[in-house]
């Protein structure tokens, strides 16, 4: 599964080939060959001309050699232009490859067909040279920029991953002296004989847990966007899950002097990874900490809804502005970032719940709050069909 | 069928006129009639009224009626000062031109029975001895020519006047038949094309571009603003440093002048016309 957008690379194996090497390489396809010969006459110098006798050879051409653009006759025995044309475009695969359809007939029945065939424009003949010479060469530029954004792309991908890899390699790197350092601290937090740095110890520790945390998010997040992660899916009452998730972020809340109430229908339980699902709620009640005024509450509640369970953090913090809530559970993304303002989070924290949510088979939750505020959360389905 | 009255006859012609600026109404050639009798008979109308409104509606007709009513005056190698200005300067040149393309391309319109493509052909065989290749297109409004030329089988008296060193090369004289032989027929593609018409150029030529255009039977059917009119559709089709060779027209419309310069190396009385490279 690839969370990451729409495209993947196997979307766009059309026929990638490097336009700025060599020149462009037109296909001729013609039953005659005093036809084939004449247009090679008007494009050679200029282009490579390829030729093909008969649809059958034009279509082996195309899939042995690269072709930039085919002018193709319409009416030849065998394989009709249009059929021609049609296969043409569907190997090309999504890409551009500009076809021309040479006829002889102006009708507009033919021209039709030719479309619907997925022409991309027509030659009457007999053919005027100013107008061979112009479609083609306009036709090849669309063509080369199609290639220029696809190359791109790639480029962007290959980058992309190589980045992902950086980013796991460190969080590897990271994971072990940090929990030489964990450890540590909490030998220190509690044996420390000084009163006046017990408290400094133990903030340590929190900062350095806070610390493993981010890092165990990151890694996760790897894991699910690469599908890698198999879920330890068992039976589990979801409100225990809650409670859980709800615990270990109380002394954050005790800090903030934020109250957190939990509404939970006991009696739901479904098949989920006890782990995730309880890092991804936590990551909800972070998120509804951050932004709740201090002495505010923060409202959990688990209830059926639809054909499952859904589970909601409610704040009274500032609302999220409808525009925004979608991207805010993209990567990196916060209400802050999409205002362009320094980010308070470090914004992996509602990718993930996303993640974990469509690993699961549901989805993650945005509404307002009646009243103000907003309500986020994740919905889970009973029967559980893999995505 | 009734035969058109003299009235009926007078208002066919006026819409030739009107037309193609073919002005039949002070000189009536004696087969004027028996043409319009014959297109009437084609089109299955029964009277000169009735072939009129066919005139008027039909766009293609008033070419087939003039097919019928005009009569081609041709030959092999006819006016050979022309044909040596073609074999001596104008043709070396072109065929230079085309090395880059491996192709030399002409066109005969007003072809007829084929006389003055064949002798073009012959005459482009020679200059393209060693390369390029060459193709002749030749075409005429009347379908029954093209078939006629396309046979390419004439009365041994009609190529009297071909050169010697060509009729033995492209002539295969038997009896009292000349044929043209079998290498030369293949470069030769007829085709029916009225130059007044929708299409620039005959169907057969694939790609309308020529080097070199031979209109001499054509023009002196038109009155001067048509032919402006079809001077200025064939420049388009002529590759820029490519030959125009006229008939007997009288002066090139002026419009035309900035485009097409007498062609150098040859007399202008001969009216071979050069295209500007630099125009358009």
């Amino acid at each position: 599964m690839n969370t990451r957008g729409g495209l993947a690379l196997s979307d766009l194996n059309g026929h990638v080939s490097v336009a700025a090497d060599r020149p462009a390489a037109v296909l001729v396809v013609d039953d005659d060959p005093r036809n084939r010969a004449l247009l090679r006459g008007y494009l050679q110098g200029k282009y490579d001309v390829l030729e093909a006798g008969s649809g059958a050879e034009a279509l082996e051409v195309v899939a042995r050699a690269p072709v930039d653009l085919v002018l193709l006759d319409v009416m030849m025995p065998g394989m009709s232009g249009f059929d021609v044309c049609r296969e043409v475009k569907r190997r090309a695969n999504g890409g551009v490859l500009p076809v021309l359809l040479l006829t002889a007939l102006s009708e507009q029945e033919d021209r039709n067909s030719g479309l619907q065939a997925g022409a991309d424009d027509f030659l009457s003949k007999p053919i005027n040279r100013h107008e061979l010479a112009l479609r083609v060469a306009a036709f090849l530029r669309l063509r080369q920029q199609d290639q220029l954004v696809r190359r791109q792309f790639e480029e962007l991908q290959l980058l992309d991953a190589l980045k992902d890899d950086l980013v796991s390699l460190m969080v590897h790197d990271l994971r072990n002296p940090l929990a030489a350092v964990l450890a540590y601290l909490n030998i220190l937090r509690v044996e420390i004989q000084v009163p006046e740095l017990k408290e400094e110890a133990a903030a340590a520790f929190g900062a350095a847990a806070t610390l493993r945390e981010t890092l165990d998010d990151m890694l996760q997040v790897r894991l699910l966007e690469e599908g890698k992660l198999v879920l330890d899916s068992r039976v589990h009452p979801i409100a225990d899950v809650v409670t859980e998730a709800i615990a270990s972020i109380k002394p954050a809340a005790r800090e903030r002097g934020v109250q957190v109430g939990l509404e939970a229908e006991g009696h739901l339980a479904l098949s989920v990874d006890r782990k995730l699902v309880r890092r991804a709620v936590e990551n909800v009640l972070s998120n509804a900490l951050r932004y709740s005024p201090s002495h505010g509450t923060v409202d959990v509640q688990v209830h059926a809804a639809g054909d499952g369970v859904e589970i909601t953090v409610a704040d009274r913090g500032p609302g999220v502005p409808d525009v925004l809530k979608a991207s805010l559970f993209e990567k990196f993304g916060s209400v802050e970032a999409a205002k362009g303002q320094a980010r308070r989070g470090y914004g992996l924290g509602l990718y993930l719940v996303r993640l974990v949510a469509s690993a699961h088979g549901g989805h993650a939750v945005v509404r307002n709050r009646e009243g103000g505020g907003s309500v986020f959360g994740l919905w889970l389905p009973a029967s559980r069909s893999q995505v | 069928m009734v035969p058109p009255s003299h009235e009926e006859l007078t208002a066919i012609l006026d819409l030739v006129a009107e037309r193609r600026g073919v002005d039949f109404r002070d000189y009536r050639p004696p087969a004027l009639e028996r043409g319009v009798v014959d297109r009437m008979a084609r089109t299955s109308c029964r009277t000169g009224a009735e072939y009129r409104l066919r005139v008027i509606k039909d766009p293609e007709e008033v070419g087939h009626l003039l097919a019928g009513l005009i009569v081609p005056v041709t030959g092999f190698f006819r006016d050979p000062a022309v044909f040596e200005a073609l074999e001596r300067t104008v043709l070396p040149d072109l065929a230079r031109g085309a090395q880059a393309r491996g192709l030399l391309r002409a066109w005969v319109a007003g072809a007829a029975t084929g006389e003055e493509a064949w002798s073009v052909a012959m005459l482009m065989a020679e200059a393209c001895r060693d390369g390029p290749g060459f193709e002749v297109i030749a075409s005429d409004i009347d379908a029954r020519s093209i078939v006629a030329a396309g046979a390419a089988r004439y009365p041994r008296e009609a190529v009297a006047m071909v050169p010697a060193p060509l009729r033995e090369r492209y002539l295969a004289i038997g009896g009292a038949e000349a044929a043209i032989v079998e290498p030369l027929r293949q470069r030769v593609h007829f085709g029916q094309h009225d130059v007044m018409g929708h299409q620039l150029a005959p169907l057969e030529a694939i790609v309308a571009s020529f080097d070199l255009v031979c209109f001499r039977n054509v023009l002196i059917y038109f009155d001067l603003r048509l032919q402006r009119k079809a001077l200025e559709r064939l420049l388009s089709e002529l590759e820029p440093g490519g030959a125009l060779v006229l008939g007997a027209v009288e002066t090139l419309p002026h419009a035309l002048e900035s485009a097409l310069e007498p062609y150098p190396g040859t007399v202008p009385a001969l009216r071979i016309f050069r295209r500007r490279e630099d125009c358009r």
